[in-house]
């Protein structure tokens, strides 16, 4: 896909980038840091999962920019859409290539239940609300370019 | 040893939240102590900054900061206070465990990032600079603003810091 196909995508979808930000979307296993996905779900679902079947997707957004005093700059972020919790979690790449519970970014996850609404404006000061066009650009971006995996609870 | 001051007090509850909110040690190298350590005295910040207009932020009749953190939806699942869900809490226990356990790996860092958290929640003069920057939010870096009227203000540690637009 082009860059502008790109970012006219990112911009219906209702997930702006800076205007000189180049956003790039991967599967988890072509980006370094984010290793070891499957044994971190299998972990997930046995520890926090209540489904025996667990459906998870999962995909990297890269992105380029410039740093300033309002961005740290270049940026990866695995997003990882778990059906029947009904959340989406956040990692930051891994420092030994493989992802644990450490690489999970808890301030930045969403729970599906509470933290979703229609516009910007009912988000209200709020640190945590997103909106629903944030939420499925991010399960659109997964769908199209992430990775799909199934995880069987264990315990 | 280094435990976090009881859940009951305002300052339990702020260093909780800092704790959940900002990067770890266990991000390797995406963590920096210093930045965190603003960080989370920027969130203090937050929070103080809120309740002296608590009216304004769904909060009439707070007399401290736990009635501006456990605001429903403002500040996650701390709304549900006193009653956060253990594995919501699961990560900043296992922080404080690994603080006290000379084994861990992470000890000394997660030591110190305790009582960083320790520091900007009780901490009676907090940096001028940071104060000036008259913070009243904080999102994700990419989540988006938390409304019309906000200005992002400071990105650190993968958080953007937000205060009120002018005019």
């Amino acid at each position: 896909m082009s860059r502008a196909a790109a970012l006219a995508l990112l911009l219906a979808i209702g997930v702006a980038p800076r205007a000189d930000a180049i956003v790039h979307w991967w599967q988890p296993g072509a980006v370094a840091g984010f290793g070891g996905l499957r044994s971190e779900l299998q972990r997930l679902a046995d520890s926090e999962g209540r489904a025996r079947l667990n459906h998870f997707c999962a995909v990297v957004q890269d992105v380029r920019e410039p740093p300033s005093a309002t961005s740290e700059g270049d940026r990866t972020t695995l997003s990882v859409y778990w059906r029947e919790a009904g959340r989406i979690l956040s990692y930051g790449p891994s420092s030994d290539g493989r992802l644990g519970p450490g690489n999970q970014d808890e301030g930045a996850g969403i729970d599906l239940r509470y933290d979703v609404v229609a516009t910007e404006r009912q988000i209200a000061g709020s640190t945590n609300r997103v909106t629903r066009a944030f939420v499925d650009g991010i399960i659109r971006h997964c769908r199209m370019s992430g990775t799909r995996l199934l995880v069987i609870r264990r315990r | 040893m280094i435990d976090l001051h009881p859940l009951s007090t305002p300052a339990g509850l702020m260093e909780r939240l800092f704790l959940h909110e900002t990067r770890s040690p266990a991000y390797g190298a995406r963590y920096d102590r210093d930045e965190s350590l603003k960080a989370m005295r920027l969130m203090r910040q937050v929070v103080a900054n809120r309740l002296k207009h608590p009216r304004l932020w769904g909060a009439p009749g707070a007399k401290d900061e736990i009635g501006i953190i456990t605001i429903k939806s403002q500040f996650g699942q701390f709304g549900l206070y006193p009653n956060l869900p253990p594995p919501f809490m699961a990560h900043v226990d296992a922080m404080v465990a690994s603080a006290n356990d000379a084994s861990s790996s992470l000890h000394a860092a997660n030591l110190q990032h305790v009582q960083d958290a320790v520091t900007a929640a009780t901490e009676a003069d907090p940096p001028a600079d940071l104060v000036a920057l008259a913070a009243v939010s904080w999102r994700t870096e990419g989540h988006g603003s938390p409304g019309g009227n906000f200005r992002a203000v400071v990105t650190v540690q993968g958080n953007t810091f937000y205060a009120i637009a002018a005019g």
